[in-house]
Formats: C-alpha cells, structure tokens, sequence
C-alpha cells in the first residue's frame, strides 16, 4: 500500500513525464494547411500549386521559421471533389488546428469550403481557383477571411479584349463550351465588347467540351473573315479548335483565359498545336528578373517532380503563401489576427506575380487585378510574354 | 465555289469518318442481337479498352502501330467472352429474363471505373500514325486518320457481313441467330457459337476504339456517348438489317455534323428528335423486317 507521499510523488513524476512528452508541448505546433486538389482532372494545378508552397515553407524555415520555429505543413487531397474539400477544411481547423489555409484548386470545391472556413474565422488564401463568386460571396461581409491571389474569371476576359483593342483588331469571332463556365465567359465577353463600343464579326458559336470536331462553327467564322478568335474552351476542346482550323486552312491568332497555359494544352495537341495560341495569365517564366530566378530554382530543386512545369500556379501560390507567412511573422499564428495582418500588408515587394506591394485591403480581397495579368503566347512548346 | 456547298461538303467529310465509327460499333449490336437477343450495353466502354490498351501499347511501349491495333482487338474480343459467360449466359437462362441489360450496364460502369484507376481520368494524346498533314477532298479537309476510319470501318462492316454469309462459321453462326434449336439439331454447338458471337461483336468495338483514339484522345469516358449514338444507329437502321446498320451509322454521323453548320447547340436534340420521329413512322426501323406474328 503506497503511502499518500509516495502516491503524490508517481503521480507528480507521471505528470511532468506527461507534459514534458513533445505531444504536450506547450509550444504550439505551427501548421499550415493546404487543401488541394491532387488528383481528379485538376491535377496539373495542384501538383504545380503544391511545389510553390513547398519552396516557400523551405525559404521561410532555413531562414529561421517564425522564431526560429520551423513550419510544418499539412497537406490533404480533395480529388476535386467539393465534398471531400469540405472533410478536409473542417479536419483542417479542429483537428490539425491550423494558423492558415492554402487553396482551393478547383472552382467547384472553392465554392463549398469558403463557407467552412468563413463560419471557423480561419484565413483562406486561394492561390488557382478563378470563379468570382469566391470572393464575391463574403466581399461585403465585415471580416472577410476569404482571399485570393489569382486571376478572377471576369477579369481574365478583360486582358484579351484590352490586347484586341490595342492590336485595332476589328473582325473577332467568339466561341465558348456549353458548360457555366463558357457561358459566363460569353457573357463578360459580350459585356465587355459593349462597353468598349466593339462589335462580333461571328459568333458566340457553341461547342460541347468533348467535340472532336468544330469545322461547322469554324467555317462560319472563316466565312466572316474573322482576324481574330476568343475561345472559352478548356484544353481537350482546344486542340480540337486547332486541330478543325488546320482542316479547314484557317488561319488567325486567337486566345483564351489561363485554361490554355496548363501543361495538358501542350500534352494533348503537341507543339505545332500550341503554336501561337495565346492565354491570359498573370506571370510568364520571362516576365520580370524575379520570375526567371524562381523558374532556375525550381527547375533545380524541383527537378524529379517535373521542374517549372505550371509556372503560373507554381507562382501564385508561392506569393500566396509568403503573403501567408508575412502576416503570421507581424502576429503570431492567430488566425483571426492573421486575416487582420493580411489586410494589412503595404509592403510586400518580392512578389513574382504583378500584385502591388499592398495586394489587399478592407475592401478588396482579389491581389491580382486589372493591372496584374496579360497575354502569353506558346512559343515552340514554351510560354512567352505577348507584346 | 459556293461558301455554303463548301460548308455542307466540309460536314459531310467529317460526319461519314465519325458515323463509320458508329456503323462499327453498331454491328457489335447486331450480331449479339441476332444470336442471343441481347446486347450489350457496355459497348461504348468496349471501344473505350480498345482504344486505352492501343494506346499503351503504341504510345507507352513503341509497339508498332498494325500490333498494337491487333492486340487491342485480341483483348476486347477476349474480354467479349468473358462478358459472355458473366453477364449473359447466367442471366438468359429464362427467356422473359432481361437482367442482361443491368448486367451488361454493370460491366460498363466496372470497365470505367478500372479505366480511371489505370489510366486516370484526364484525356491522353494519341498520336496518329498517318500523321497530322491535313489532305484535301475537293474543298474539304480531312486529317489521314479520319479518311482510314472511314476505310477501315466500313470494310470492316462488308467483311463481317461476307464472313456470316459465305464462310462455314459465319454460316453456323447465323443458323443459331436464325433457329438456335434447329442449329443445335444438325449440330452445331451453340455455345461455342454465342461465345464467337460476343467475341466478335467486342473485338469491333475495340477496333472501333483504337481507330478513332487519335482524333477524340484516349480516355476512360470516351465511350460513354458513341456507345449510345450507335445503338440509336442500329435501331433506326432495323436491328435486323446489317446493311441498314450501316446507313444507320453514317446517317447520325453526317446528321450530327449537318446540323452543326445550322446550330451548333441544339444539334444533339435535334437528332434524337429526328430518330423519334423517324421510329413513330417506320418502329422497326428504315429497313428491318415488319415483325409479323403469326398466332
């Protein structure tokens, strides 16, 4: 029978042995999460978001982590799924308690864990997905805790319209997919084209995303003697657009949003495919000195994954998640402080991407805005600046 | 020349190489029909093996491409008697039973299924042998590929309809389509004719799939859509009729591209309208038989 102090003693000596263990640590573990999509038709973005994020944790900790405190990140693949990304926020937040969120990748996953993450004051930075009402949703909230560094969709379509007007291209066809999204990017074509005081020369023309052939649309348009296309179409359809002009001998510039600079574009259609198609994005590996530095250090580091494979991914979420690490480097790892922080930030001057030293503000959650994107052009199988 | 026979010659180009690729499809129905009065509803995904195993032979291993298209044909025409034996002839043991159709589907949905786990779920290039040098018809183009298709599919169809009527197998396999029990009086063996039957039908579909890979991409749900449009084919073409089969096919093809010149959205419905149409006047399509019972 244990005497009261030596009952006392054991259970002292337990309790610091319990506390004293790293999984009590007082010191709180210092995550940031990640809900991406890894597989499941969006992968490409994903896999290249994924190595932005993980350059910018190995900056940030062989610099010292946040005092001298590496970061750890927790990474869970949604499957572009919209569901499994609401499992994965919510074990996010209680389970892996992180100070901040990376993502989404897909639209249609980003439009259900905004929620989860709005309704649990957690900060969300989304460094791909382009649907408006990402944003828009929460905009005029109080706190927004939803951000986002990436071209919006109705933005996108202002690029190619500013490049038609100041190319004084007159003869422009219009052609978009049947789902959402190439209507609504029919829509703010249209919108924008009015507002310019422009007109159509063919077109809007529809396509299912699956068609192998478009000669039928492509045909009218040629018959218009159209000098230049606006295509809402992701990549399959777009090889298949190319592939139709060449059968029909027609021959005319033409561009799309950023679905045109992933690397399934040129995996599908070859390199005479992508010649001279052009795509909104908001960084090009040659844009700035500090783009082509980060393209060299990823086809470095990065080379067993593929190297610089997605650049404009890679680099929206490598300023995200350094916008990220800035604010926890002013607060501390308070997710509600974080969003304050966020806000905050006029100083930001080693973005890759064209955001401005202050990318966001009380009003404006979008970092990259009308002056932070342009056209690109694929050049012999590689993604240049359009002039 | 006129821009709008211009245009109509373009979509008629395009609109024979996709409906040959239908007709094909189409007389992988008609063959099990006739034989057990079933079909197979997994057909598209048929197509859709066939062209994935080409694919991995051709692109992945540098198989030559005449091997690659015979082994994609072995295996579907492999994977036909397995189908058989699974999913038929369980199921057709009572002769009001039409759980073939559920079985049939539940084949295509495991076969897409096991497509997306082996090959993912993302469209995958397959470069086409003949290159991509864009011939000319007159005023129309045509990509090498497509002008084999054509070729190919519907070759394809005449040898087949030569083999079950003048060889001594295609022959036994029509006396089983004809009068199963009769044929099993002079003896043939009509499982080991139902077994060729469905072979035969999958192994047209695997063609069917490696043939057209390189100009829609080979993926997992590339059959979904051309399984249905050439069932639709061998109904409207009379189900009983290989050569109305035929024109079933390159019917809905060129239909498909006709009436994307007029308007490209509605062109799917507008199809199905004109089947629907077409089968309230003729039900047992363009040229099948008038089915007279006599009582």
């Amino acid at each position: 029978m244990l005497s009261r102090r030596r009952l006392f003693a054991l259970v002292a000596i337990a309790l610091a042995a319990v506390l004293a263990s790293p999984n009590r640590s007082l010191a709180a573990e210092l995550k940031l999460g990640a809900a991406f999509s890894l597989s499941g038709g969006t992968e490409d973005y994903g896999r290249a978001a994924l190595m932005g994020l993980q350059l910018a944790v190995k900056e940030y900790n062989a610099k010292g982590g946040y005092r001298g405190q590496p970061i750890q990140v927790v990474v869970y693949d949604d499957e572009t799924k919209p569901q499994k990304g609401v499992e994965n926020v919510t074990r996010l937040i209680t389970r892996d308690k992180v100070f901040g969120i990376i993502g989404p990748i897909a639209s249609g996953v980003g439009l259900a864990i905004i929620d989860i993450a709005q309704k649990n004051e957690m900060p969300l930075i989304d460094t791909v997905a382009t649907a408006e009402p990402i944003i828009g949703r929460y905009a005029a909230a109080p706190k927004s805790y939803i951000f986002r560094v990436s071209l919006n969709d109705g933005i996108q379509s202002s690029f190619i319209v500013d490049y038609i007007k100041q190319k004084g291209l007159k003869r422009v066809g219009l052609m978009h997919d049947s789902t959402g999204w190439g209507q609504s990017g029919r829509d703010s074509a249209q919108r924008l084209f009015k507002e310019a005081g422009l007109t159509f020369a063919a077109g809007p023309e529809v396509f299912d995303q699956n068609d192998t052939d478009m000669t039928a649309q492509l045909t009218k348009m040629q018959d218009a003697k159209v000098d230049f296309i606006i295509s809402y179409s992701l990549a399959p359809a777009a090889v298949q657009i190319v592939k139709s002009m060449q059968k029909i001998g027609l021959k005319v510039p033409w561009a799309s949003t950023w679905a045109l600079v992933a690397p399934n574009f040129l995996k599908l259609g070859g390199k005479e495919t992508a010649e001279g198609a052009m795509a909104v994005t908001s960084y090009t590996p040659d844009h700035s000195e500090k783009a082509k530095k980060l393209h060299a250090t990823l086809n470095q580091d990065f080379k067993d994954q593929g190297g610089d494979f997605f650049p404009v991914a890679t680099a929206q979420t490598y300023d995200g998640v350094r916008l990220m690490l800035r604010a926890l480097d002013k607060v501390g790892p308070d997710p509600k402080k974080i969003r304050d922080a966020l806000e905050e930030i006029d100083d930001f001057h080693e973005a890759v991407t064209k955001m401005k030293p202050k990318p966001f503000s009380k009003e404006n959650h979008e970092a990259l805005g009308r002056d932070a994107g342009f056209l690109a052009v694929w050049r012999n199988g590689e993604i240049f600046s359009a002039n | 020349m006129d821009p709008v026979f211009i245009k109509l010659w373009q979509a008629i180009i395009s609109g024979l190489s996709i409906g040959s690729i239908y007709a094909l499809i189409a007389q992988g129905y008609y063959i099990t029909f006739i034989t057990t009065a079933t079909l197979n509803f997994g057909q598209g995904e048929f197509l859709m093996i066939g062209a994935l195993v080409g694919l991995t032979c051709y692109v992945s291993l540098g198989v030559p491409f005449p091997i690659a298209l015979a082994i994609a044909v072995v295996v579907t025409g492999l994977m036909g008697i397995m189908l058989e034996r699974v999913a038929i002839r369980p199921v057709i043991r009572h002769v009001l039973s039409y759980s073939w159709v559920l079985s049939t589907v539940a084949i295509s949905i495991i076969l897409k299924n096991l497509a997306v786990n082996l090959w993912g779920p993302e469209q995958m290039k397959f470069p086409s042998p003949f290159g991509d040098q864009v011939l000319k018809i007159g005023s129309a183009g045509i990509f090498p590929q497509e002008l084999f298709i054509i070729v190919c599919a519907v070759g394809t169809v005449l040898l087949v309809q030569l083999f079950l009527r003048k060889s001594l197998l295609g022959k036994a396999l029509m006396a089983v389509a004809n009068n199963r029990n009769a044929a099993a009086v002079v003896g043939i063996d009509v499982k080991r004719m139902v077994m060729l039957a469905f072979m035969l039908s999958s192994a047209l579909a695997g063609l069917g799939g490696i043939l057209i890979a390189p100009v829609t991409f080979g993926w997992a749900y590339m059959g979904t859509v051309p399984g249905i449009k050439a069932f639709a084919a061998a109904i409207i073409g009379g189900l009983e009729n290989p050569i109305g089969i035929l024109i079933g096919g390159l019917m809905i093809g060129l239909m498909e591209q006709l009436f994307g010149v007029i308007n490209s959205s509605l062109k799917e419905g507008v199809i199905f309208l004109f089947i629907l149409i077409m089968l309230a006047f003729r039900p047992t399509g363009l040229m099948g038989r008038r089915a007279i019972d006599k009582v």
